[in-house]
């Protein structure tokens, strides 16, 4: 080690030592953490829960309407048949978020509109090509995870579960925020998870939902034909 | 499982932090900056708690190396901003060690946070130049080069320091 060397890691010390210790921060990177985190999850091949992850975009209260058919079990097992969802579900790395609305004619979409709002979201995601879309599917689940949260799982079909693989794949790691999977449906961007693992059981579990009823009214927009 | 795993959070939290705050100090020579990082890498850490609770300082540590070079980056592509006079740089007054020191941490402090970043893994970390471009993410001539010109613009302020692009190297 040369003496150059040696100075230079001295005088980087010396800054670093100017640093104050702070408040823990524990309580608040753990909340604004975990409302990332469960989002979306994956179920591993084992049944383990495999992280992956949730931009927080705040999902709306919706209203309860068209038909009911809900499951009221906890976690209830509903079989769609092939090409059946009524709606696709586009998948879509994200490019860059804006905190402003869209402006008319951008090649941005708009996030899912806010309680009681009209129809614009007070923010843009511009994505990149990277995704795929989901147009049917083994199964869709509707349950209740936990007291009080509410979860969609999307069981892909064998294509797009290899698919689905290479997407998160490449997703994970990638720099923020282009590690973010757009979920969009009928053109608004339900939520823009953070990919933190590969997954490639196929098994996507969407949460995080702000209310039973908006659960409910993704879960028929997606089943219901 | 949750609760346990908040709890685990908490205690590396606790623990940690001094080491943590003064690695984000050093990389933003900010307090306010310093405490935006590490709770920006914490978060990061916690949301990804199940898969790296058993290695999470390592973890934190690139968040933070990674986020404050991407930040340089993105910095790095807006034009550059005309100035009437160059700003002041500190000189090397090497009447004695002290001095040299202070100058050294004002050069340290004035150089772009990617290569300040550079050059704390580089020297106060230790690291090789292959471990420096994985933690970065960036290749190893990249590493290299930003080293030199990290030593070159101290060089360039503290001349008589002696430093020499072959030590770079070393």
């Amino acid at each position: 080690v040369s003496r150059s060397d040696e100075l230079i890691a001295d005088a980087l010390r010396g800054i670093e030592e100017q640093a104050v210790v702070p408040r823990s921060m524990a309580a608040g990177a753990w909340r604004a953490g975990r409302r990332r985190h469960v989002v979306v999850r994956a179920t591993s091949v084992a049944g383990a829960a495999v992280a992956v992850v949730a931009g927080a975009v705040l999902l709306p209260q919706a209203a309860a309407s068209g038909p009911a058919q809900v499951p009221s079990a906890a976690s209830t097992r509903v079989p769609i048949p092939p090409g059946q969802l009524r709606s696709p579900i586009q998948l879509r790395q994200v490019g860059k978020i804006s905190g402003k609305p869209c402006p008319p004619g951008s090649h941005g979409l708009p996030g899912w509109p806010a309680p009681g709002a009209a129809a614009n979201s007070s923010e843009c995601f511009y994505l990149t090509p990277e995704g795929m879309t989901i147009t049917s599917v083994h199964f869709i689940t509707f349950g209740q995870p936990e007291p009080g949260q509410y979860a969609i799982t999307v069981d892909l079909k064998a294509a797009d579960r290899h698919r689905f693989g290479l997407l998160t794949a490449k997703l994970d790691g990638s720099r923020p925020p282009h590690d973010q999977l757009a979920i969009i449906l009928r053109g608004h961007v339900l939520n823009a998870p953070m990919v933190g693992a590969e997954i490639i059981d196929g098994h996507v579990q969407i949460d995080g939902f702000a209310s039973r009823a908006l659960a409910e009214h993704i879960f028929r927009l997606l089943r219901t034909r | 499982v949750d609760e346990r795993a908040r709890q685990d959070f908490a205690e590396f939290v606790a623990a940690r932090s001094a080491a943590l705050i003064r690695l984000a100090y050093v990389l933003t020579c900010d307090q306010h900056a310093a405490e935006d990082l590490l709770q920006t890498a914490l978060t990061k850490a916690a949301a990804h708690w199940g898969r790296i609770h058993s290695a999470p300082e390592a973890y934190v540590r690139q968040i933070m190396y990674r986020e404050q070079v991407g930040l340089w980056r993105r910095r790095a592509r807006r034009p550059e901003t005309a100035m009437a006079q160059v700003p002041d740089l500190p000189v090397a007054d090497t009447a004695s060690s002290l001095d040299t020191r202070l100058a050294l941490q004002e050069a340290l402090r004035s150089i772009p946070a990617g290569k300040r970043a550079v050059l704390v893994l580089r020297y106060l970390e230790d690291l090789p130049e292959a471990q420096v471009a994985q933690i970065l993410g960036c290749s190893v001539g990249t590493v290299r080069s930003q080293t030199h010109k990290a030593i070159a613009q101290l060089r360039s302020v503290l001349p008589t320091l002696g430093l020499s692009s072959t030590e770079v190297h070393q």
